[in-house]
């Protein structure tokens, strides 16, 4: 208690009593982010404003051997912001301003309290945008999204934030200040930049990011497929692929999905369907004319019983609406709901999708699916009662037994969600004791002691101890 | 120099991984074949019969085992727009490998040139980070390149990523490898991510362009099936060349939208592939790659004259819109005047926002950092370099306290 009082009345001397939470029922806030199956309440929240601030912070922790994690808007699906035992959650929430906008050069400079849509909003009078567009862009945050290499949809043709990343300001664990990549984005030597995004915030605390900013395109064609089955909608995925056709974003949701969707949002996906299919193009019209038509003609040819092309914006819009809010319509069908994120090959969407509905016939428990089909990233969704005797227990056996699926499928733990808490004991499925040993060698030279974000990633042996979740949330 | 049969994995690690520590000095390291030494052996990625580039004369008189043994295309599944190859694969046969699928590895398609009939071998493409003319369009190797497997100090294989497009699992080890010219391991094999052929792709020239950054900005704003565009001064002549790729009716728009024209017969520029040939700069003495805003072609080259007057180099080479440029001496330059010139031209390049690396200099240039890297970033260069390769079997990441 000594330690923490002395540590907290030297961040209160650096923030002010209004910019460090330590209070119980206020850090009850933190005591989590989007994956609500683990909780752990920190010693205090610092509300930095500075990359100064950041850098003073996580001095004043090492000098007190306090361990310390990131935390942007909580959005997370990985509980990679759980607070370490003992230690302190650096919130990044007041660090949100757009430095910069350089349209000349298609690129923007944020700290990583930036809400993602924002920046897209405020590039668009340039003709701009940024093109990761997570489900919760709407909340989630820049330095959040750079710590989980966070996807979206259109990662089909645009590649994932690392793919916009081009250099980084960090602030290492014994709080110096280092700049990675250049704002060229190819910058001589170790790509500091492609190991740094997606570390999950063990690296360091990222208090500077610059990005790609890319043209809005010149056009859109959104089409929705209607099948009554799900490996119909698949083979499909897999011949436009084999067509030589990338489209921005392909989506499948399935039957429960579109239950859900259609009784809560009423957006027009067809009742009785087995799955949708939900396709963008963007680009040049030449170009994306003859693709719609193309893809419109696999579509039914592998069983599509309807293909609709949203005919304006609102259509559009509307059909959107349907994916991007799908998990929060089916958290609507449940006391609780569980997302999951796991890879595999685009041709093996099929068989994964069985799979999964057997494990939860087996289990007892409905699992819906949502998922990034096109590029074969699975997000199954249990629905469950954590009041039910049993059943989180349940939920977290079928958790692993669709990720271990996932792995002997030839695909990998996480798409876009991060390995967090949630699946470090997965680890040892996917990698061998080289590879985490790689990995755990490059994890002490950016941070000897362990003391930044410590407990993520790599497994520890331990069983995560479930909790009750108190919320329900989640993007995919 | 002779050679040796390709060897198997296997036998490539147990070399590595010998009881007897020696250290694995960089030979080819600073050309694009990626080559280290070990025991009085030579560890090479690039093609038998090769000529030597400036840079690899220490590689006479010993042993050498290629890596082009190990060439397999391991996997390649059409549908899911990957390949696992290894890394001693030609350029070329893998994308005439990939072509017959109607797809192909962008950083260095055949329209490039790179790969036609090169002996360049993958895996030295990427412990380079070469990337190619249609830079604009794809990025480089770190877009396309999704899980790798490397050899390590120890004689042991630690693999990163997956055959998945998308991929969060553990750390981003691939991209650490990229660009490292081989002083972190050997990098066997790959997971890559493809690309469909595009039905139409050209080179074309636009002539007289006297403001390049306005025309090129004009260009890309309506000419969508843009794909690269590259400025080119050089012997006393500046050109604009742009790469078209697409739909025939977009390419055919684009061309005409451009103001530019095909080539004329005989033009010695008249293919892709010699502009690769003069980008690649492979008959220079003195050849650095330099980063600047991409807004700022125009200004290089007058700061360029302004800065190094009678020492400017006769070739600059620029990839409009990435702020990727390459400056080629033709003309000898004295090894003592290289570092000197190199500073100047690195700071010239910090003032326009960017970095000068260095890719090509006389044996004899005592350059005190090849990549130019500063500050912490070089602490944390050394220092993961110490932890990945605690012996020093592969060559030193060339940084030193340069503007430390």
């Amino acid at each position: 208690m000594r330690l923490a009082a002395t540590l907290f009345a030297a961040l209160r001397d650096l923030l002010g009593d209004e910019r460090l939470v330590t209070e119980f029922q206020d850090l009850i806030t933190y005591e989590c982010d989007g994956h609500t199956l683990e909780t752990a309440v920190p010693l205090a929240v610092a509300l930095p404003e500075t990359t100064g601030e950041v850098s003073e912070v996580v001095r004043l922790c090492r000098l007190h051997g306090v361990p310390f994690v990131a935390r942007g808007t909580g959005t997370g699906l990985s509980g990679g912001t759980l607070s370490p035992p003992g230690g302190i959650v650096i919130a990044l929430t007041r660090m949100n301003r757009i430095l910069e906008i350089d349209a000349p050069n298609r690129r923007a400079r944020v700290q990583p309290g930036v809400v993602n849509a924002h920046l897209s909003v405020a590039s668009q009078p340039y003709g701009l945008l940024y093109a990761p567009d997570p489900s919760s862009q709407g909340a989630c945050s820049m330095g959040g999204n750079v710590a989980e290499n966070s996807g979206g949809p259109h990662t089909l043709k645009y590649g994932v934030t690392t793919n916009h990343v081009l250099a980084l300001e960090l602030v290492l664990a014994d709080g110096n200040v280092v700049r990675t990549g250049s704002g060229i984005g190819d910058a001589p030597g170790y790509d500091l930049t492609g190991v740094v995004v997606g570390s999950e915030g063990t690296f360091g605390i990222v208090t500077e990011i610059t990005v790609k900013l890319l043209p809005i395109p010149a056009s859109v064609s959104t089409l929705l497929a209607v099948y009554d089955a799900v490996d119909d909608a698949c083979a499909a995925v897999s011949a436009v692929i084999a067509a030589g056709i990338v489209p921005a974003a392909l989506e499948l949701i399935d039957r429960l999905g579109i239950e859900a969707v259609e009784s809560h949002l009423k957006v027009g996906y067809p009742l009785g369907a087995d799955a949708v299919l939900l396709i963008e193009l963007e680009g040049d019209p030449l170009e994306i004319e003859p693709a719609r038509v193309d893809i419109e003609r696999i579509c039914r040819a592998h069983g599509a019983r309807d293909v609709r092309l949203a005919a304006d914006e609102e259509q559009r819009r509307l059909l959107w609406k349907g994916r991007k809010q799908a998990l929060g319509a089916l958290g609507k069908l449940a006391p609780a709901y569980y997302t999951l994120d796991g890879v595999v090959p685009r041709a093996r969407v099929p068989e994964a999708i069985r799979r999964i509905g057997a494990i939860g016939r087996r289990l007892g428990l409905r699992i819906a699916n949502v998922c990034h089909v096109g590029d074969g990233n699975m997000h199954p969704l249990i629905l469950f009662d954590p009041q039910a005797p049993g059943e989180i227990e349940r939920v977290h056996q079928a958790g692993e037994e669709i990720l271990g699926m996932c792995i002997a499928l030839g695909g990998a733990l996480s798409g876009e969600h991060g390995i967090g808490i949630e699946k470090r004991e997965l680890m040892p499925l996917l990698f061998s004791d080289e590879d985490l040993d790689q990995m755990r060698r490059l994890r002490r030279v950016f941070d000897p002691e362990e003391q930044c974000n410590p407990g993520k990633i790599f497994p520890t042996g331990r069983p995560s101890e479930p909790a009750l979740p108190r919320q329900v949330r989640g993007w995919v | 120099m002779t050679p040796h049969p390709p060897i198997t994995r296997g036998e490539l690690a147990a070399l590595v991984g010998g009881s007897s520590p020696t250290t694995l000095t960089p030979v080819g390291g600073r050309s694009r074949r990626c080559t280290v030494q070990h025991q009085g052996v030579t560890i090479r990625c690039g093609a038998p019969g090769t000529t030597p580039l400036p840079g690899e004369g220490s590689a006479t008189g010993r042993l050498e085992v290629e890596l082009s043994g190990l060439d397999r295309m391991v996997e390649h599944r059409p549908e899911e727009l990957v390949a696992t190859v290894e890394c001693g694969i030609s350029l070329s046969g893998l994308q005439r490998a990939l072509a017959a699928h109607g797809q192909c590895w962008p950083i260095a398609p055949p329209c490039s040139g790179l790969a036609e009939g090169s002996p360049s071998t993958l895996g030295g493409t990427l412990a380079a980070n070469v990337c190619g003319l249609e830079r604009l369009r794809f990025g480089t190797a770190r877009d396309w390149v999704i899980g790798a497997t490397l050899l390590r100090g120890d004689g042991s294989f630690a693999r990163a990523g997956a055959p998945v497009v998308k991929n969060v699992s553990g750390y981003d080890l691939t991209k650490l490898y990229l660009g490292a010219w081989g002083s972190l391991g050997v990098l066997v094999e790959v997971h890559l991510k493809l690309t469909p052929i595009p039905p139409v792709r050209t080179c074309v020239v636009v002539d007289r362009s006297t403001t390049p950054d306005m025309d090129f900005n004009r260009i890309r704003a309506t000419a969508a099936s843009l794909s690269g565009a590259c400025l080119v001064d050089h012997e006393g002549t500046s050109r604009l060349y742009l790469l078209l790729a697409g739909v025939e009716t977009a390419v055919a728009r684009d061309l005409e939208r451009s103001g530019a024209r095909t080539f004329d017969p005989g033009d010695p520029l008249g293919s892709p592939g010699a502009l690769d040939a003069i980008r690649a700069g492979t008959d220079t003495h003195l050849s650095l790659r330099i980063g600047t805003d991409p807004a700022q072609a125009t200004r290089l080259r007058s700061a360029l004259d302004h800065q190094l007057g009678r020492e400017t180099p006769e070739r600059v080479v620029s990839l409009l819109g990435t702020g990727i440029s390459w400056l080629g001496w033709t003309r000898p330059v004295e090894p003592s005047q290289c570092s000197g010139l190199v500073q100047r031209v690195r700071s010239l390049a910090r003032d326009l926002g960017g970095f000068a690396t260095v890719e090509r200099a006389p044996m004899e240039a005592e350059i005190l950092s090849w990549w130019g890297t500063r500050g912490h970033a070089a602490r944390l260069t050394r220092a993961i370099k110490l932890a990945l390769d605690p012996e020093n079997r592969f060559p030193p990441p060339p940084v030193d306290d340069d503007g430390d």
